[in-house]
């Protein structure tokens, strides 16, 4: 059996029943591997890359749709480059790879998310997650994006799509790229000290009027 | 001094012992002989007592009034160059606080560097933005973010205290320590104290608190040993009835003993405790010193 015909066929024993929004979907999660992370004190002279310290464990389907969420969430807008581009997609597999407590609870949640987006864009519109037109994508996202609005259904789904929306933004916030979107100018040397600038009291209301 | 693997004793004039106030306590009711049937220095009955942590509690605010100013290095610009002292003392003598000693003020906000979880929660105020959107509200809300942390004094109470666990061993077959907390009413008071003070700084200043304001201090207060000031156990008094060292940090039962480390502390003031430890370590040590030199030890 293919996977379209799986979530189809999951989905068909699924179909009356609350169970939709709950753990339905469980037989998609893999099984929890065995890694020990790094220790007290990673190797500061090496550099890892993702899946060095424990085995990265989203199958390929989960990262492609896992990729086309975090291309929803933060995508290039012209300003700064998609999470994707970034790297985010490893870094979701990372941390719900991860071996600590945090990252246990996050596991099933993004795997059963994960799973969650591909059956509900089966049920709408007959293709997955990642194949869907902007817009189509924006019709599930719009009903799970904030878990005050969302209808009790979809609570489950708006639970996991906060916890996607801020492993995205963490992780891309805090990379170089995201640091300049935002405009983090910091943690550089500065040649001397010259205050705040003008423009900025003034905004403050605590310049001269007439600098 | 006894090393049980090896055998071996060492001697020495003086001896002191500053492996951190809990540590402190355990080695010393650990060292039971029969001079000393409730462990070393422990005739008071005081080794353990008086446990004592920092009274934390915070609270964060957005304000609309710093979102979208230009950017500039503001690494830095937060508890480097603002504290506010206690100031309530005043208040507390007309007895309108209900509540003994005070905290100060730790700040935080700007553009700090951005790290996993700076943006975490923004669907509160963007109600749940993604895409674009999402990209064009972290650059406004970057920044516009303040935090209050207040730290506290703690008065030592009978209710705080560690003690020798029957069972549990650590990996060398020593017993551990087990705890009992309980915090008195001058300590979540002013918690409580502190939450409803950050929140009216949050709303003076055009904001709101994000989060609930806790008006309840036992929810408000960090969890005893959260703060990681843990001070007593071993505390320094003017009567070798009521504590376990003299004011040079000598046991009462043992001259040549002295405790150097936070265990001493009869109170654990607002402030973080590292200076005062080396300060009465200093202070120990000046007086250690002239007794050997005068052949008094």
């Amino acid at each position: 059996m293919d996977r379209r015909t799986t979530i189809k066929w999951m989905l068909a024993a699924a179909a009356s029943s609350p169970l939709l929004n709950s753990r339905a979907f469980g037989q998609e999660i893999t099984a929890q591997p065995v890694a020990t992370g790094y220790g007290s004190d990673p190797d500061l002279t090496k550099i890892y890359r993702p899946g060095d310290v424990w085995p990265l464990t989203l199958s390929a389907a989960q990262r492609r749709t896992a990729a086309a969420l975090c291309n929803v969430v933060l995508p290039d807008d012209g300003h700064s480059p998609s999470a994707e581009s970034l790297g985010l997609v490893d870094f979701v597999d990372e941390w719900v790879s991860a071996p600590y407590p945090r990252q246990l609870e996050d596991r099933p949640i993004v795997q059963e998310g994960l799973a969650w987006m591909d059956a509900e864009a089966l049920l709408r519109f007959e293709k997955y997650f990642a194949e869907l037109t902007e817009s189509q994508q924006h019709e599930i996202c719009d009903d799970i994006c904030y878990e005050p609005n969302a209808k009790p259904k979809f609570a489950r789904a708006a639970a996991f799509f906060t916890r996607y929306r801020d492993l995205t933004v963490g992780g891309f916030y805090s990379t170089p790229a995201g640091w300049k979107d935002i405009g983090y100018i910091g943690n550089v040397a500065l040649p001397k000290f010259e205050g705040p600038p003008m423009e900025l009291l003034q905004k403050l209301g605590l310049g001269p009027e007439h600098p | 001094m006894h090393n049980k693997p090896s055998g071996d004793i060492a001697t020495a004039r003086v001896i002191v012992l500053a492996a951190s106030a809990c540590e402190t306590a355990r080695i010393l009711l650990n060292s039971k002989s029969a001079s000393f049937p409730n462990g070393l220095a422990n005739s008071s009955g005081k080794v353990g007592r008086y446990l004592m942590d920092t009274v934390g509690s915070s609270v964060r605010g957005q304000v609309p009034l710093l979102e979208g100013l230009p950017p500039q290095n503001e690494d830095g610009a937060s508890g480097g160059a603002l504290y506010a002292p206690w100031w309530g003392y005043q208040d507390q003598q007309k007895g309108k606080l209900g509540f003994a000693r005070g905290y100060h003020i730790e700040f935080g906000g700007g553009r700090r560097m951005p790290e996993f979880g700076t943006l975490r929660g923004l669907e509160h105020f963007t109600g749940g933005s993604y895409g674009k959107k999402l990209k064009q509200d972290a650059r406004r809300y970057y920044g516009s973010f303040v935090g209050f942390a207040g730290r506290g004094e703690m008065i030592p109470n009978e209710n705080s205290y560690c003690e020798i666990d029957p069972q549990v061993k650590d990996k060398w077959g020593i017993p551990v320590l087990r705890f009992h907390w309980k915090w008195s009413d001058h300590e979540t008071r002013q918690a409580a104290h502190m939450q409803k003070t950050f929140a009216d700084i949050v709303e003076a200043m055009g904001g709101r608190v994000t989060g609930a304001v806790k008006t309840d201090g036992a929810e408000a207060i960090s969890p005893g040993g959260f703060i990681i000031h843990e001070v007593g156990g071993a505390i320094m008094g003017a009567e070798r009835r009521t504590s376990v060292t003299n004011q040079w940090c000598q046991t009462w039962d043992v001259k040549n003993l002295f405790l150097t480390d936070g265990s001493v502390f009869v109170s654990n003031a607002d402030k973080n405790p590292t200076l005062t430890i080396m300060a009465l370590a200093w202070r120990a040590a000046d007086h250690i010193a002239g007794k050997m030199l005068r052949k008094e030890l």
